[in-house]
């Protein structure tokens, strides 16, 4: 859950992404797991799920530590940067700004500080295969 | 859940909303609740979050029958219309009411199955312009 103001809009990087509604100062946390609001699911549980539950939860949830986890809020739509202005706590429960964040910069964080595992146990999963896999991760379709 | 294609764009209604991704005719089931997926929270649970999750489940969500329910999909953006192109069922699903052409935005009638709406802050200006 984003403990920041943030908006969506659409992004440069890919489809929908989240902008900072304020100025963020470096090292503020601007995202908190919060257990009871964002999801955690048990990858056994998601292949329960209709199909386009699945493929949601493929682009926009992330694997750690055998759960998969997925923000309830505008969390869902944070884009990927190699030099992203977010930075993971160790636990990946909490993200911090790695730099001065200005208000309507957009938000991005480093998937592949969490996200290798998520992509690869979860698209070798027969459901998770196929032609939609290329797509996990990336920005929503928007705009 | 949404069981058609729908994208995120800025609404003239407020802020952003959803779009359809696709012509959808006349009485298609267009959304239902996906159980495990979609959230649920009775009001235990609920007041057991913090400030900030309550108020966004509150904007995002809605009450019914002392539990609040809220989607995790593009459902978080449906506006609110006294015109609603689409209607929600006893089960929480919704059904287009009349043919939604590619493109048009998705809307909701809040007060038919939010009952939160009436008191809750977030829905005052909504309230303002008339609900009727």
């Amino acid at each position: 859950m984003y403990l920041v103001k943030t908006y969506i809009d659409k992004s440069g990087i890919e489809g929908t992404g989240v902008f900072a509604g304020e100025d963020i100062p470096k090292g503020k946390a601007v995202w908190k797991l919060v257990r009871g609001f964002d999801q955690v699911f048990k990858p056994a549980d998601i292949l329960k799920l209709p199909e386009d539950a699945q493929e949601y939860i493929k682009k926009h949830g992330w694997l750690w530590r055998g759960s998969v986890y997925m923000s309830a809020d505008n969390g869902l739509y944070t884009n990927h940067s190699d030099d992203p202005n977010t930075i993971e706590s160790e636990d990946r429960e909490t993200e911090f700004a790695a730099r001065d964040i200005k208000k309507g910069e957009e938000l991005t964080c480093n998937y592949r500080e969490f996200s290798e595992e998520f992509m690869t146990t979860l698209l070798s999963m027969k459901r998770f295969s196929g032609p939609g896999a290329v797509r996990a991760n990336r920005g929503d379709p928007c705009f | 859940m949404f069981l058609i294609k729908t994208y995120l764009s800025k609404s003239a209604i407020h802020g952003l909303g959803v779009f359809a991704g696709e012509h959808i005719p006349k009485g298609t089931v267009i959304s239902r609740m996906a159980p495990g997926f979609d959230q649920v929270w009775d009001l235990a649970e609920f007041e057991a979050l913090p400030e900030l999750a309550q108020d966004y489940i509150q904007r995002n969500g809605w009450l019914n029958n002392g539990k609040y329910y809220m989607n995790i999909d593009h459902g978080l953006f449906t506006n609110h219309s006294r015109d609603a192109n689409v209607a929600t069922q006893p089960d929480d699903s919704e059904v287009a009411v009349r043919d939604i052409a590619k493109g048009e935005e998705i809307t909701c009638n809040y007060t038919e199955f939010n009952e939160s709406f009436d008191e809750c802050p977030h829905f005052e200006e909504i309230r303002r312009k008339g609900v009727g």
